[in-house]
């Protein structure tokens, strides 16, 4: 799913360890993409199995110069971020519009 | 469950052992009438204790056994034991899985670790603390 030239990829349900291969093969670098809004709105729950695949996808896309939001809707998800001490390492918006216009402001000239 | 102040749970060490031992202390905890933001840091911490558990056990020729033991405790405490039969892993050695016993620190009052025939991590979990952790701000990029 793209939005302009920024990917969507959205995450729902519980990202916990009973997932982490569909998390991972969810959580690929599309080819095209300047930037890419992980959506995870829909996401009830998250542990850190999740924080682990959003690491090392953060660290790809951050290698080939791609741009890398996080919306969330869940408290809890926020809390888990909060707790691991990973609130400033991803860019993280609690408003889909507010994401989008970060990247896309990021993708301009 | 095993008494109305008392939880114990048994199970295979497999992937889909997290799930259901939370969803077993969510049923648990919400007979306490536990504040929600409260309910869903224990399932958290718990949740990746039991993870690490299944994580190693999910490596060998058989899956190993978890049980967990809950009380209710003095003043609103609740008392937390996740007994496995394999050898905790500290996943914070491990590049990009050192999120796990930083979280359940972060939420729990206290948290010990036996080892030996098996793995012991105990979980004390205060009203408290978690009152001033889910009263906490967390900034966002746009201001949540």
């Amino acid at each position: 799913m793209t939005d302009g030239s920024i990917a969507v990829i959205p995450l729902s349900g519980e990202l916990e360890i009973g997932r982490k291969a569909e998390i991972r093969s969810t959580l690929q670098l599309p080819r095209s993409a300047k930037s890419i809004l992980i959506d995870c709105s829909d996401v009830t729950y998250a542990d850190s199995t999740a924080l682990a695949e959003l690491m090392r996808f953060n660290h790809e896309a951050d290698a080939k110069c791609v741009g890398v939001a996080i919306l969330i809707g869940n408290p809890q998800f926020a809390r888990l971020l909060h707790y691991a001490g990973l609130v400033h390492v991803f860019e993280v918006f609690e408003s889909r519009a507010a994401a989008l216009s970060y990247l896309g402001s990021r993708n301009a000239p | 469950m095993i008494g109305p102040s008392e939880l114990r749970i048994v199970r295979d060490a497999d992937p889909s052992a997290p799930r259901q031992v939370r969803q077993a202390l969510r049923a648990f905890l919400d007979a306490f009438n536990i504040a929600p933001e409260f309910v869903e840091d224990v399932l958290l911490a718990v949740g990746e204790v039991v993870a690490n558990a299944v994580e190693h056990g999910y490596d060998g020729p058989r899956f190993n056994t978890i049980e967990m033991r809950v009380r209710a405790g003095p003043n609103g405490t609740l008392s937390v034991d996740v007994y496995d039969s394999g050898t905790f892993i500290e996943r914070e050695r491990l590049p990009n899985r050192g999120f796990g016993l930083s979280i359940v620190r972060a939420i729990a009052r206290d948290v010990t670790f036996e080892t030996g025939r098996g793995t012991r991590v105990q979980m004390i979990f205060d009203p408290g603390r978690l009152e001033r952790l889910a009263s906490e701000h967390i900034p966002f990029r746009d201001g949540g």
